[in-house]
């Protein structure tokens, strides 16, 4: 099997990769497994967590108000036998005189969905995973100019959704961003959408988070309580809304542009796992769908993967600016 | 100017493998050149250092060794080229520059075509592979791109149930080869690699005794000298504290940094090899070869063979002599390389 004509085989497949690198684009050989539906949907406990709100009007009163902190030691995890691997943040390579950026936000985790064995939504041979991924990789390089970055997963690898935000929150982030591709039913309009952490009543949404929720590992029923209160935090809340507002506005504003029948799908709250445990403002960004043809001749180019990344790159630091008068009154 | 065209008389061709490490870049040419040069590049800081150093750039030990006076960018750090940077893509162009300038004596005459197979980590290949090619053109007349790992099995001849696992100082590349070219599902770059053990023998020192004075460089250099894991040391070194030049026993760090690494080898081999087709998974795990600068350490081949006890057992074979075991398989894939396969690759980017 070692021979010349064996060799040659390979030799003409790596000619036939290379040439299928055109410019700037994801071409979709890139994911030969990809099949044109989506993961199926399986019953989780998680299901649970859609009945968050009317369990939160008859918990409410049971809850303790000081939630324990959650124990930041990587060898003392949430289940005991958590590791979590060192955070390196990316950046300048020389310090940079936070003076001349006296930006409250400093440190953003990204958090590129799905990953590993977990796909996300698939279509035209693209999947959720590696567009995430892709464009995780070009947000950062836009963003560690001015803020310390660091990504939940670096590679095509399983991150738990717990782990996620332990990561963020270890890390002492000040913006936590998950990016996240689409997948809506037939005659739906794809558009651009910004979640952020609270209860719904809507099912459509219900139904996304069950989907997005239904990989979760990690917790257990014991910590609905926690999510409960977590959902309530109304601090946090109020951030993670302006900053959803912040990126929902420029994901549309800029992609509309080159998009022109990009629909707005807004700012809403939905009960994802992957926000719940997390303790700075935290969205969840569906910035495309897989489930439309033109979206996904678009996701193939390069450029359009770009602006994706410059649009979301603008929205975090919309809202950082935003923060910039309350930060000068109190000195920070 | 000379192009690829049956038009124009064609200079004499020089293949090359190259490979692009975080670390260091090497290449091997078919005319028997090899040449590593760390993969730093420098521009002096102002007027005064272009005037000390009478050059406009200074690129490898020598750039490191003047960082005072540089701009010194480290530009494949994370694996990866900055999308965006105009300014590390330049100091990619100024290391592929010199390691031709390595490879190709001065005053040949007419100058060489360059063929070359280059070498990057796995990851490298979905987002960067384009800004490479851009950064490669007007150096090369044609240039395949292939993951690191694949350019080792070839060279070494290991292209079926083999998996290669390429510890550099940026990422870790891990990769199956089935007989096929390999695919994204063949292949992980992980980002726990040299650099991070580095990190963490840092700091678990400065932990350990807080008053040392002790520089990342100065962990970097012991790490090289001193890794193991499992059992081992003891590591005793001489370091600065409150001044004083001082023996410390730095063991334990040693082995904790070194065993950073285990848990997500372990894992993502684990997770290859239950990928393969079951009646090879066996094979695969009897034919690991480990790789790149950190696969060096001390006890990590022992250890990674151990983790394969899960699965039923294996055999992990360590290349003593990783530096140029990269740029090698990609000459000898440059070597196979056919021709018109060749000026397929060239495409409009035949100008060098």
């Amino acid at each position: 099997m070692s021979g010349p004509d064996f060799k040659r085989d390979l030799i003409e497949a790596a000619v036939r990769d290379n040439e299928a690198v055109g410019p700037r684009s994801l071409g979709a050989g890139d994911e030969p497994d990809a099949g044109p539906g989506r993961r199926p949907r399986r019953v989780s406990p998680w299901s649970l967590l859609l009945l968050l709100p009317v369990a939160a009007a008859a918990g409410l009163a049971y809850l303790e108000l000081n939630r324990p902190e959650p124990d930041p030691s990587p060898e003392a995890g949430l289940d005991g036998g958590l590791q979590v691997p060192e955070i390196r943040f990316t950046g300048p390579p020389q310090a940079v005189d936070v003076s001349v950026f006296p930006l409250p936000v400093q440190r953003i985790v990204l958090d590129p969905g799905h990953g590993g064995s977990s796909r996300g939504t698939a279509g035209g041979g693209l999947t959720e995973k590696a567009l995430a991924l892709d464009i995780a990789y070009r947000l950062r390089n836009l963003l560690d100019d001015r803020f310390r970055v660091a990504m939940t997963r670096e590679a095509d690898m399983n991150v738990a959704l717990d782990r996620r935000t332990l990561i963020a929150n270890r890390a002492g982030a000040d913006v936590f961003v998950s990016i996240h591709v689409n997948w809506l039913p037939a005659n739906r309009t794809c558009g651009v959408e910004t979640y952020y952490l609270g209860p719904t009543d809507d099912p459509e949404l219900s139904a996304l988070a069950e989907r997005e929720n239904s990989e979760a590992q990690g917790y257990s029923l014991g910590d609905l309580p926690r999510f409960l209160e977590g959902l309530y935090a109304q601090a946090r809340q109020d951030d993670s809304r302006a900053l959803a507002t912040a990126i929902q506005e420029s994901l549309y504003g800029r992609l509309r542009a080159e998009n022109p029948g990009l629909r707005d799908r807004g700012v809403k709250s939905a009960p994802f796992v992957v926000l719940i445990g997390a303790d700075m403002p935290a969205i969840l960004a569906e910035v495309s769908c897989l489930s439309d043809a033109r979206e996904v001749e678009r996701l193939r180019d390069g450029n359009y993967l770009q602006s994706i990344a410059e649009a979301l790159d603008a929205g975090i630091q919309s809202y950082a600016e935003s923060l910039l008068p309350t930060a000068k009154l109190t000195g920070a | 100017m000379t192009t690829l065209t049956a038009a124009t008389p064609e200079p004499p061709v020089l293949k090359v493998g190259i490979d692009l490490g975080t670390s260091r870049s090497s290449i091997s040419a078919a005319n028997g050149e090899r040449h590593m040069v760390r993969s730093y590049v420098g521009w002096p800081r102002d007027m005064v250092a272009r005037k000390v150093l009478q050059r406009d750039v200074l690129v490898g030990i020598e750039a490191l060794e003047k960082r005072p006076m540089l701009d010194l960018r480290r530009p494949l750090e994370r694996g990866l080229i900055k999308e965006g940077s105009a300014r590390d893509e330049q100091a990619v162009r100024e290391i592929v520059r010199r390691l031709l300038e390595l490879a190709v004596p001065e005053g040949r005459n007419p100058k060489p075509a360059i063929h070359a197979v280059v070498g990057v980590p796995a990851e490298t290949l979905r987002v960067n592979r384009q800004n490479l090619r851009r950064i490669l053109d007007g150096q090369v007349a044609s240039t395949m791109i292939v993951s690191e790992p694949f350019a080792v099995a070839y060279g070494l001849d290991a292209l079926v149930h083999t998996m290669v696992v390429d510890i550099g100082a940026g990422t870790t590349d891990l990769c199956v080869l089935m007989g096929r070219f390999p695919t994204e599902g063949d292949q992980r770059t992980l980002n726990v690699a040299g650099d991070a053990v580095d990190n963490h023998l840092h700091a678990r020192i400065q932990e350990r005794f807080p008053d040392a004075s002790v520089s990342i460089h100065m962990a970097r250099a012991w790490k090289e000298k001193h890794s193991f894991v499992g059992g081992g040391g003891p590591v005793v070194v001489d370091a600065p504290v409150s001044g004083r030049p001082t023996r410390i026993d730095i063991t334990e760090p040693m082995r904790t940094a070194c065993e950073s690494l285990l848990e997500p080898l372990r894992e993502t081999m684990l997770d290859l090899i239950a990928r393969v087709e079951p009646e090879y998974q066996s094979r695969v795990r009897n034919n690991v070869i480990l790789t790149g600068g950190s696969g060096l350490i001390r006890g990590l081949g022992a250890a990674l063979q151990n983790a394969l006890g899960e699965l039923g057992g294996g055999r992990v074979r360590v290349v003593k002599d990783p530096v140029f075991v990269g740029s090698d398989g990609g000459l000898t894939l440059a070597n196979d390389v056919r021709d018109e396969d060749w000026l397929r690759l060239a495409g409009p980017r035949g100008d060098q």
